[in-house]
């Protein structure tokens, strides 16, 4: 390959991922496009046109849509992965909405989420020297572990209010004119101006319109030998990709459309890790791709992984946690300036009981807050406060903490406890119309009615989601108990959709005993339910019944209305406002 | 005044009307309707059909009601009369418009019954229909200079592919026997031209923006209709007017996406211009109306284009979700007393629209919605593209056509049907009461037909067509080139059909006598003949078995006879 000819393919590539990230962020709400939502992993969908604690409340208004079933071999408790989503796009076949589901026999499923029906599926073949794990252990079960990512963007923008112009012509509202005799059309005034398909050289291109000559899209759209138009963002259809690790190590970007591998596959981390929350972050010169491995799986210590996929030469770049364990399920999270934030459990490494902040590109450590005996439970999230990154965590007693990104040394705040143990690996974050902000722990256990930090909604026999406001006191950040939902098993991690919070009672088994197998543990389990809750009051507004077959695994997402939970037995399950069709 | 303006005005007083609406008696069938099983041979005398629009009428019934020489008889033995290769320069996969029909025109040579097609590079072509020879070709000048191409970009694409893109429109001018084409160039300006000799009888006047795409030209009371669509040439989409009297252009953007009617929009008794709104967002309550029926009628004192009323399906959000909107010229027809407008999309299904209130109070209750026909895929490179038709028997009975791409939906089921459908078919409709409301009631599903697009009718003869065209808007991927380009590489070719009107029966086809494919054009038929255009620029004339054959000529070799401008 020449020079020129790889400088080509990586502006292509660059190009391509700059579209696919406007795609995904671009286009009124804001897609879940990796484990957690978003970069800053906060579980929470800002905007949507059909979900509110309003429309909840009305009779059959929110209901089963469909379900699926994949085949797949569980390993260990693993099953599905948590749905990644991308709303619209065009394609030969015309506008589909897909969820991309990983499986832990190494399958990914491409759904038409309009239609609850397959569109393709690609296995991954194990590429690594090492062979694969054949049984593994509840916390190294070898297969596919991380969820599929798309580019996602740093930072979340603010969705465009609907009915702006929209390119191809569209033009907001309607309206007409009349010219002068003899004098043609009043839009003969506007001739050309961009309102439309078919930019006029020099001029920037309209939203959802042709690239601009030399644009970034322009080159990539080059690069695809152009042809069909009317895609998501871009005029071009530009090749969206589902990035993909298997437990091979290799990632495999695929196209969205039909699944077919865009490039040939990259080795990124060593086999048999147990790989979580890969994210795809990329801006105009480079395309990271992260994630992080926990439990020293495939007899690889705890860490970070990244790299550049724009890069023509694909170096990879890790952080080691020293010896720590890595905490939680969500893999890192990304600050606005693209900080990833790790935490550690207790232990014996020098890193442990810590959140460790690391440099975008080098993973080289930038800050670490250590919490003698925090020993952390969840994956860290960051959400805007006042205009810095706070960081938050909970440890293994359930108290959460908040870290100032700019100085972590010492805890902006700590939450009293929950009143029972972190689960679902993760917390979740949102901010309500007054400007409140959130945070939003599953909790295991039961849960005495003294012991809670703040009014409840009826007996916590198995666990509960507990919810806390974030408060000033007096210049000080506290974090004030705010409610704690109804009884829920092993509840997920919650997530947000305007101001509706999503809670699962997973209805998995859990024990402490090692010796109670994944088969045992299945058996034992019960399905899951899910609930929607009141953000404001943990108020039960609506609930799945015994919708659900079997017990959740992988984690909840939404996107356009729709809440998807994936359960152990292979089955993806869609709730929603249905559309009329 | 001068004489150019006296002319011009005496032509719009006859432009006015005569295109636009067949007389009552003719709309309700009673006249014309039943099938002349062995008509004699023409005379001289006998007044001629015409075709002088797209979609036949300003209804766009595609409804010829005055064929005599074809029947549902004689169709069997229908024959290729001639093919002439008419000197387009293709763009993406246009090339020839619907053939425009004038009977009986008056020419230097006497009286002679003219086609005049238009091609996607600005040429519009008139020929001798019984000999299959040209008698002109002109080729618009154009103040138009086409940007660069954009690598990707929608400027050279399918949806925008430039050049002329409206079926032109035929007037009967002041002096009989003479006609007037009605033509919008590339570069947006309008054009009138004499039908026997070409020439331009005004300079070009100036009309839409250039490089608009606007779809088939209707004239109804001295004003030109048309509607733009996709946003070609970075232009809103609108619906335009252009009143010929006093030369003033109106507008109307519904503020959604292309208003994309094939034969271009249909227009009611009342002059209600309709046309559906494309892909886009249905917001009313912001005054936005995109996946909706849109009628806009041209305000009498100020020419301004102004909505009257529209109909969003109760799905529409479902539509825009799969981009499966209105994108058909829809037939308007009376029926016990009321007028109706049938419409449909590429979801694939019919709405049956009385005009005097297109949704009812709400907007979105249509007077009857079939379930669909096909498209169970949900995929909008299938479903109805094109036109539908509507013809009414000598029984009394209302037919609504429509062709769909795709195969059939399997729930979907008619009296007769006539094997499977995998690649397309027509599918006919009788309009009936049923509780005191009118329904669409299937009656027949054709034939496979690969690609089928929209189906004419004549002396109770359906006459449709397979494009042959590939219709997958593809996308570069491996072992597949994408855009026209790959389309071209794999459409086939065309093949007309003749059916039964009443069953659907095949009664004749092309075979393998048409050798390309085609892509947004159509049929025409009058006089015992039947046009259709290709890729290739080949025009086809298929007739009665009574007519003389004409002579098959290339348009190099006929270039002695024309007139090139």
């Amino acid at each position: 390959m020449t020079r020129r000819t790889t400088r080509i393919l990586t502006l292509a590539a660059s190009a391509a991922l700059s579209i696919t990230a406007l795609q995904a962020q671009g286009r009124g709400s804001v897609e879940w496009t990796t484990g957690g939502g978003d970069a800053q992993r906060s579980s929470w969908i800002r905007n949507d046109a059909k979900i509110s604690t309003e429309s909840l409340q009305k009779p059959g208004a929110f209901k089963f849509l469909w379900k699926l079933k994949m085949a797949n071999e569980p390993k260990q408790l693993n099953a599905l992965t948590q749905p990644i989503l991308l709303d619209r796009i065009i394609g030969f076949r015309g506008f589909k909405s897909i969820a991309f589901v990983g499986s832990s026999s190494e399958t990914i499923y491409a759904i038409d989420t309009d239609l609850g029906t397959e569109l393709w599926r690609v296995h991954l073949n194990f590429g690594a020297s090492f062979p694969p794990i054949v049984a593994g252990t509840l916390a190294c079960p070898g297969g596919l572990t991380a969820a599929v990512t798309r580019p996602t963007a740093l930072a979340i923008q603010q969705p465009a209010a609907r009915g702006a112009a929209a390119g191809g012509g569209r033009g907001g509202r309607s309206g007409g004119g009349v010219g002068e005799p003899g004098k043609g059309a009043t839009t003969l005034a506007t001739a050309g101006q961009g309102r439309g398909r078919g930019a006029a050289p020099g001029l920037p291109a309209a939203p959802g319109g042709a690239p601009a000559p030399g644009s970034a899209a322009a080159v990539a759209a080059a690069a695809r030998g152009g042809g069909g138009g009317g895609g998501r963002g871009g005029a071009v259809g530009a090749p969206d990709a589902a990035y993909v690790v298997g437990s091979d190590g290799f990632v495999r970007a695929l196209n969205v459309q039909n699944g077919w591998e865009l490039a040939p596959p990259v080795q990124f981390l060593p086999a048999n890790v147990n790989a979580a929350g890969l994210i795809l972050v990329n801006d105009a010169t480079s395309g990271y791709l992260y994630t992080s491995t926990v439990n020293a799986c495939g007899s690889t210590p705890d860490g970070i992984w990244a790299v550049d996929l724009i890069a023509a030469d694909k170096n990879v770049t890790s952080w080691s946690a020293n010896g720590a364990t890595i905490a939680g399920s969500a893999g890192p999270a990304l600050g606005r300036d693209g900080t990833l934030y790790v935490a550690t459990t207790d232990g014996a490494g020098s890193l442990s009981n810590a959140v460790v902040a690391l440099e975008p590109k080098t993973l080289k450590q930038k800050s670490v807050f250590i919490g003698p005996k925090a020993d952390f439970a969840t994956s860290p999230l960051v959400f805007d406060y006042k205009g810095k990154d706070v960081i938050a965590a909970a440890g293994a007693d359930g108290r959460i903490y908040l870290l100032d990104s700019a100085s972590m040394g010492t805890p902006l705040a700590v939450s009293t406890t929950s009143g029972g143990q972190p689960v679902g690996g993760a917390l979740a974050s949102w901010q309500d119309a007054q400007g409140v902000r959130w945070i939003l722990m599953s909790a295991a256990g039961a849960i005495k009615t003294s012991a809670r930090p703040a009014a409840g909604n009826g007996l916590v026999t198995h666990g509960a989601m507990t919810a806390f406001k974030l408060v000033d006191e007096g210049g000080a950040l506290a974090l004030q108990p705010g409610w704690t939902s109804r009884d829920l098993t092993s509840p997920l991690t919650p997530m947000i959709v305007n101001g509706v919070v999503f809670a699962a009672s997973s209805g998995e088994y859990r024990t402490g005993d090692a010796k109670v197998s994944a088969a045992q543990r299945a058996q034992r389990s019960t399905p899951a339910v899910l609930y929607a809750l009141d953000g404001g009051t943990g108020k039960e507004l609506w609930n799945s019944g015994r919708t659900i077959g079997s017990f959740g695994r992988g984690g909840l997402s939404a996107g356009a209305g729709v809440v998807y939970i994936p359960t152990y037995d292979g089955t993806l399950y869609a709730f929603g406002v249905p559309i009329d069709k | 005044m001068t004489r150019r303006l006296v002319y011009a005005i005496a032509c719009l007083c006859c432009a006015g009307g005569w295109i636009a609406f067949p007389s009552a008696a003719d709309d309700q069938g009673q006249a014309s309707a039943r099938p002349v099983q062995e008509p004699g041979p023409p005379t001289a005398s006998a007044k001629k059909a015409d075709w002088l629009t797209d979609g036949s009428d300003a209804r766009r019934t595609a409804w010829q009601q005055n064929e005599t020489l074809l029947t549902t008889a004689n169709v069997k033995d229908m024959k290729l009369l001639w093919k002439v290769k008419l000197e387009v320069r293709t763009r993406q996969m246009h090339a020839l418009f619907p053939a425009l029909i004038v009977g009986n025109a008056t020419t230097s040579a006497g009286p002679k019954e003219i086609a005049v097609v238009a091609g996607i590079s600005d040429v519009i072509y008139a020929l001798d229909v019984e000999k299959g020879t040209i008698l002109w070709k002109t080729q618009f000048e154009s103040t138009y200079k086409e940007p660069p191409p954009v690598p990707g970009g929608r400027g050279g694409s399918v949806l925008c592919p430039g050049g002329l893109t409206a079926t032109p429109v035929i007037a009967p001018a002041v002096t009989p026997g003479k006609y007037i084409i009605y033509a919008v160039s590339w570069d947006g300006r309008l054009r009138k031209l004499d039908l026997a000799t070409g020439d331009a009888l005004e300079p070009p006047e100036l009309f839409l923006p250039p490089n608009g795409k606007p779809y088939g030209l209707n004239l109804v009371n001295g004003v030109l209709y048309t509607t733009t669509a996709q946003g070609c040439g970075g232009n809103p989409n609108n619906f335009y007017s252009y009143d010929l009297a006093t030369k003033k252009v109106g507008n109307y953007n519904p503020g959604s996406g292309g208003l994309w009617p094939r034969s271009g929009p249909s227009v009611g008794k009342d002059g209600t211009v309709y046309a559906g709104s494309g892909d886009g967002d249905y917001l009313p309550e912001q005054q936005i109306y995109g996946q909706a029926m849109i009628g806009v009628k041209q305000n009498a004192d100020t020419k301004a284009l102004e909505l009257k009323d529209w109909y969003a399906p109760s799905n529409a959000e479902w539509m825009r979700k799969r981009d499966l909107d209105f994108n058909t010229t829809g037939p308007i027809f009376d029926y016990k007393g009321k007028e109706y407008l049938v419409q449909s999309s590429k979801e694939c299904r019919l709405w049956l629209l009385d005009t005097a209130m297109l949704g009812g109070e709400d907007h979105r209750t249509p007077a009857y919605r079939t379930p669909l026909v096909c498209n169970e895929e949900v995929n909008f490179t299938m479903g109805v593209w094109g036109a539908l038709a509507s013809w009414q028997d000598s029984a009394g009975t209302r037919w609504v056509l429509t062709p769909f791409w795709g195969p059939k939906h399997p729930a979907f089921k008619a009296p007769i049907e006539h094997g499977p459908v995998v690649y397309g078919a027509v599918a006919a409709f009788k309009l009936e009461d049923r509780a005191g409301k009118p329904q669409l009631a299937p009656a027949w599903i054709s034939r496979d037909m690969y690609m089928a697009d929209p189906p004419v009718v004549a002396n109770g003869i359906v006459f449709g067509y397979g494009s042959g065209e590939s219709t997958t808007q593809r996308w570069p991927e491996p072992g597949h080139v994408g855009g026209a380009q790959g389309r071209i590489q794999e459409s086939t070719h065309a093949v007309l059909y003749a059916l039964d009107g009443q069953t659907g029966k095949e009664l004749w086809s092309s075979g393998d006598q048409i050798t390309s494919w085609n892509h947004f054009t159509g049929l025409s038929v009058a006089n015992g003949r039947v046009y259709i255009g290709t890729f290739d620029g080949m025009l086809y004339c298929f007739g009665a078995p009574s007519l003389p054959a004409g002579r098959t000529a290339s348009a190099a070799a006929a270039a002695g006879q024309e007139s090139g401008r």
